[in-house]
């Protein structure tokens, strides 16, 4: 069974695939999909596979049949931009469809995505007495906060070697997703675009291929530490 | 894409062009068609881009260039040459060891052990333009011993030549009393590499780590061929339970030593090993993404230049990566792919040779069971050791040799 992230006073429990699951809500978060960005860098003339929307969709379906959540949040940056929707393959607007009709997905406005794209519910932020969702947070949060944006990663020591893998980056008010989409890719934890916003997180939960490693930020002190000694 | 810039061109034309310059004389049409598809809309099966050509075909079956912009992003990015930089071997702490090759680099995998700077060193990460390295936490021997710049093989003919000199005693009168003497003493104790076939002795032999078992086979195929067989043959060495330890080339041979003595050296050298651990190797290796990384750089799935933008490597190799993965996964058929693996197999320097080489000993392969190293195996033996140690400690190898020699003579 995976880890729990306690965050505001709830338990969420973090996926490997970069997924959140809230089990007190019934409610799956993701962030930062970027939809179609092979085919936005394709109008440019960068002829990249086409194949990201639909590893992005298989591993959201593979998420959402895991789980079966009421509601799915998407936090921001769903569309790698606003042109997406309509330069969608017709199979891949068919599944995004299906999996719409399985469960109830509210889209976040992101950067990227600041308009709503015709797939259910859009809004720019969402807020309820506990948490709030949005799309990029910084320290001035006050409440606790999910957010995408940042799509943090964070180096890891696994046994013999040392990966850099996506993770959950848990701040004092504030908890980052990691990207979603198949063909993002992501800032350290220790890159100063985070740090300036957001400082060091207390605690990172990295998606490794087969399970979530917790590390607190003690850990995090030793991997960065001289190894040659 | 430079021919579309230039002006409209016709397939058939460029083809037969093409195939005049000798890199391409072997170019087959049906895979000059996938690279034609590939400029014109990406050349993937599922076909999606259909809108976004960058060179699309006029009635009159002549290819021209879509947009004045995809010409100027072309122009922007003509005559890519991927230089080789050094990877700069590191510690964590970001001290920098000194520099070694690309390609020296990019036969290592995560964990391998090498000797480097006086010190052994155990991969723990390679970056695009870093080797970081670590002191292994167990005293480990070397699995790679050294690393030693780029240097000019032994050519096939020299090396054939080399071999008709062992096997033609009445020559030897050319050599030195010395080199005479040495060539006879192996000749009684073990015997001479055949011109033909492969020479394969195994013995033990007491090291500084302890007993060991030495295999050493007599192939004269140069430096990078041994290498490189070295690695595939260490390998197999594994999945066959002798436990090897490490490895060295030199120009003339390539000796290996293991836990465990070889048996059966057959199946060490069946050219089957350039299948099944070749791939293994190229596919747990950096080689097969890295290689993805220039053809996609080289073909302008990725471009280095923008027009008022710079990406720096460390940008590229990320996102060449995903788009690696991805592709993989979905269209491992697609014509980057086999230019990736074509490139991997190639930068494997004379892997043609090598498999020229393990076609000629097939069924020829003479293995010695001594009981002690034999005059031949001394150098080989030596430059296992001179490469492990610091330059301080040469003197005292020195000494050994004549040691190890002593033994092989027998006179100990």
């Amino acid at each position: 069974m995976n880890k729990t992230i306690t965050f505001g006073g709830d338990e969420f429990v973090p996926d490997t695939r970069g997924a959140l699951y809230w089990p007190a809500q019934n409610t799956l978060l993701v962030a930062d999909l970027h939809f179609e960005k092979a085919s936005h860098f394709a109008e440019r003339g960068y002829l990249l596979p086409p194949y990201d929307t639909l590893e992005t969709l298989r591993t959201l379906e593979s998420v959402i049949q895991h789980y079966v959540p009421k509601r799915v949040i998407a936090l921001g940056d769903s569309w790698h931009d606003m042109g997406g929707p309509s330069r969608m393959d017709p199979r891949d607007r068919a599944m995004l469809r299906s999996l719409c009709a399985q469960t109830d997905i509210t889209w976040i406005s992101g950067n990227h995505d600041p308009q709503p794209t015709g797939f259910g519910t859009h809004i720019p932020k969402l807020t309820s007495s506990a948490f709030a969702m949005v799309h990029e947070a910084t320290r001035a949060a006050t409440q606790p906060t999910f957010c995408g944006h940042y799509h943090p990663k964070v180096r890891v020591r696994l046994r013999k070697s040392s990966r850099s893998l996506p993770c959950f980056a848990v701040y004092d008010h504030v908890c980052v997703l990691p990207s979603f989409g198949a063909f993002t890719g992501g800032l350290d934890i220790s890159h100063s675009t985070l740090t300036d916003a957001l400082g060091m997180p207390h605690t990172v939960y990295a998606c490794g291929r087969e399970r979530v490693y917790h590390l607190p930020l003690e850990h995090m002190a030793q991997t960065g530490a001289p190894d040659a000694a | 894409m430079g021919m579309a810039c230039a002006q409209a061109f016709d397939p058939q034309e460029l083809y037969d062009e093409v195939c005049k310059a000798a890199p391409f004389r072997e170019l087959d049409w049906e895979t000059f068609e996938e690279a034609i598809a590939f400029v014109e809309n990406g050349g993937y099966s599922l076909r999606r881009y259909d809108r976004f050509h960058r060179i699309i075909k006029r009635p009159d079956g002549r290819y021209q260039a879509f947009h004045r912009r995809i010409e100027h992003l072309y122009r922007m990015n003509a005559g890519a040459i991927i230089d080789q930089p050094g990877l700069k071997v590191r510690f964590r702490t970001g001290r920098s060891l000194g520099e070694v090759d690309e390609w020296y680099a990019s036969g290592l995998s995560v964990g391998d052990t090498f000797f480097f700077a006086g010190r052994i060193l155990e991969v723990d990460r390679i970056e695009t333009a870093d080797l970081y390295v670590r002191v292994p936490t167990k005293k480990k021997a070397p699995r790679i011993p050294t690393y030693q710049g780029a240097r000019m093989p032994l050519s096939t003919n020299l090396a054939s030549r080399v071999r008709g000199f062992f096997s033609s005693p009445e020559r030897w009168d050319l050599f030195p009393d010395e080199v005479r003497e040495w060539l006879e003493l192996q000749r009684g104790l073990s015997e001479l590499p055949p011109r033909e076939g492969l020479l394969v002795e195994t013995f033990p032999q007491e090291t500084r780590y302890g007993p060991r078992h030495f295999i050493v086979a007599y192939g004269f195929e140069g430096y990078n061929a041994h290498h490189t067989l070295g690695m595939l043959v260490t390998r197999r060495m594994e999945s066959m339970g002798y436990g090897p330890i490490g490895f060295v080339g030199t120009d003339y041979v390539l000796a290996a030593w293991s836990m465990n003595p070889v048996t059966d050296a057959a199946p060490l050298f069946s050219n089957s090993i350039l299948e099944d651990e070749l791939m293994e190797w190229v596919a747990a290796s950096s080689l097969l993404k890295r290689a993805f990384m220039e053809v996609a750089q080289i073909s302008g799935l990725v471009e280095r230049n923008q027009p008022g933008q710079k990406k720096t490597g460390r940008q590229m190799m990320f996102s060449s990566d995903l788009i690696f993965d991805v592709l993989k996964k979905y269209e491992p058929d697609h014509v980057l792919m086999k230019a990736s693996w074509q490139d991997a197999k190639g930068r494997l320097t004379d892997i043609g040779r090598l498999a020229a080489f393990l076609d000629r000993i097939q069924g020829k392969i003479r293995h010695r069971e001594l009981e002690r190293i034999s005059p031949l195996a001394v150098p080989a033996v030596v430059e296992l050791n001179v490469q492990q140690v610091d330059g301080e400690a040469r003197e005292m190898l020195f000494a050994q040799a004549e040691d190890l020699l002593r033994i092989a003579v027998g006179d100990a």
